[in-house]
């Protein structure tokens, strides 16, 4: 299993690259960078992280919750030495999505797409938590990864098929720093959609949820509490929402 | 866990900011240090408390004192349980980044079944049992910042455009794009052109009559939140500037924060001309 150091771009790349989407759109579409990536500035080693390339180009951009499952678990188990500080490097997201995983990012975001630049700023590019977690189409990748690591310790499956088999799921959950990146909290609610079936029924019953979770949940220190007791607190959550729901 | 000065609880909570409990708040002072070469961050927190009923339910193992700590670049939620009154956390590599808040407080391990502190205020009549997992002292928060070594610098968030739909003298501030475009008109960005080029007393009160009202201007939008300019690049250097020198995003003091941003005024401004 061949590993190689994660690589960046410098700063006055990046700057250069998101000024000139527009100019570059046919290579972003068709083409590649293969020959600025020549130029200094492109190939700045990182000297705490790795990756397996022969793992990345086993990533599919079909789109499917079962494909995003697939390529989240490709990218945080295919990446070694990475912490959220270095996954908030724009430098390093930019840097694969327009060298080693320019091809995926491309099927996977601009296909079909009737405003590839748009599309381009939006996923190859990562330039705040939201961009690098939500956007960027590696970023976004490895903190599904790490959410889930947190989310479910040791079966980081798991908790991605928690996370992501419904795409609201994702925006309720993941993209709510202060429920994503709680771990007893988190845990709780992944327990909790894993074994209620009132979830499936339809897309916004964990938006649902969560308003009573945020709502119900201001006061409590819950890593003081025993996973008895979230599970109740998430219970009574889970019973509003519902009544609300019905009535 | 938002905790707001304005949030009440249905139990006295010794604060700063609350006549709960009539007694001296919790109060912390914090270290924090660089432990190692892979960058790991240290916090120590040494706690202060004069109520003797608090400290004994910490004595008695059914309150505890900790932090919680909120680092929103890297996403970071965390309660750490210290030592009291002294205590320590190393977080893991990379585990910070940029703005780190942090919250000493005391809260309950165990159900008190008659919780009633010795200085409540009178409309805390009766003793009431209080759960597990409750506030019971918060301390005000403390902010520091973890360096981000690869922070673009931050001259390069503006840019100086020419707009000839304005009138002479005039200039506007354009806060949705990448980089904050300060509009003008074709004369006055051509006089503003050639300032730029020189050095001197004339240049530097050029940019602190263009950039101390544009950053006013900028701290006012973002007084009610970030969201609506996260998709910006500007954004992400602005706000670590701010917190290097301790702007408030909140609660912005225009002139003020905006001298402080700047340096003062007509003072050497170069560090945030852009030169692009």
């Amino acid at each position: 299993m061949t590993r190689e150091p994660l690589k960046l771009i410098s700063n006055s790349v990046l700057t250069n690259l998101a000024a000139s989407v527009a100019t570059n759109i046919d290579r972003y579409v068709t083409g590649n960078f293969n020959d600025l990536a020549k130029e200094n500035g492109w190939e700045i080693e990182t000297s705490v992280a790795s990756h397996e390339p022969l793992e990345l180009a086993k990533l599919s951009p079909s789109g499917g919750a079962e494909s995003e499952i697939g390529n989240s678990l490709i990218v945080f188990n295919s990446f070694h030495g990475m912490t959220p500080a270095l996954a908030r490097e724009e430098r390093l997201w930019a840097r694969l999505c327009h060298v080693e995983c320019l091809e995926f990012s491309r099927q996977r975001w601009l296909r079909s797409s009737t405003d590839p630049e748009g599309q381009v700023r939006k996923h190859f590019f990562a330039p705040s938590l939201p961009g690098s977690r939500d956007d960027n189409a590696v970023g976004r990748l490895w903190w599904n990864g790490y959410v889930a690591s947190l989310a479910t310790p040791g079966d980081i499956e798991r908790g991605l098929r928690a996370l992501l088999s419904r795409a609201n799921r994702r925006l309720q959950i993941i993209d709510r720093a202060d429920t994503a990146f709680r771990k007893p909290l988190l845990q709780g609610i992944v327990r909790l959609l894993i074994r209620e079936s009132w979830f499936d029924t339809r897309d916004d019953a964990v938006a649902d949820f969560m308003h009573e979770v945020n709502r119900q949940s201001g006061g409590i220190v819950f890593e003081a509490l025993s996973n008895s007791s979230i599970d109740d607190h998430l219970n009574r959550c889970l019973a509003t929402a519902k009544l609300r729901k019905k009535s | 866990m938002k905790i707001s000065e304005s949030t009440t609880y249905p139990h006295p909570v010794l604060t700063p900011w609350s006549d709960d409990i009539a007694a001296a708040p919790l109060s912390s002072s914090i270290l924090t240090q660089v432990v190692d070469d892979r960058q790991r961050i240290k916090v120590t927190c040494e706690a202060s408390l004069d109520h003797a009923g608090i400290l004994d339910l910490i004595s008695e193992g059914k309150a505890t004192f900790g932090i919680y700590v909120r680092c929103q670049e890297t996403g970071l939620r965390e309660l750490r349980d210290l030592e009291f009154p002294l205590g320590s956390h190393t977080f893991a590599p990379g585990a910070l980044l940029g703005r780190v808040q942090l919250r000493p407080m005391i809260w309950t391990r165990e159900i008190l079944a008659a919780y009633l502190p010795n200085g409540a205020h009178s409309e805390y009549t009766e003793p009431m049992s209080v759960g597990a997992g409750q506030f019971l002292a918060l301390d005000v928060e403390h902010v520091f910042d973890v360096s981000h070594p690869s922070l673009p610098p931050i001259e390069s968030i503006f840019e100086v455009k020419e707009n000839p739909n304005l009138a002479e003298g005039e200039f506007m501030v354009d806060t949705g794009a990448d980089r904050i475009a300060i509009r003008m008109a074709s004369q006055t960005f051509q006089l503003v052109q050639q300032l730029r080029d020189t050095n001197g007393a004339a240049r530097a009160a050029l940019m602190s009559a263009l950039y101390a009202p544009a950053i006013m201007e900028i701290l006012d939008q973002l007084r009610e939140g970030t969201e609506d300019f996260e998709r910006f690049r500007w954004l992400h250097p602005f706000r670590a500037r701010c917190t290097s020198v301790g702007v408030d995003l909140d609660n912005p003091s225009l002139l003020n924060d905006a001298q402080r941003l700047l340096g003062n005024p007509f003072a050497d401004l170069s560090f945030i001309i852009s030169e692009g």
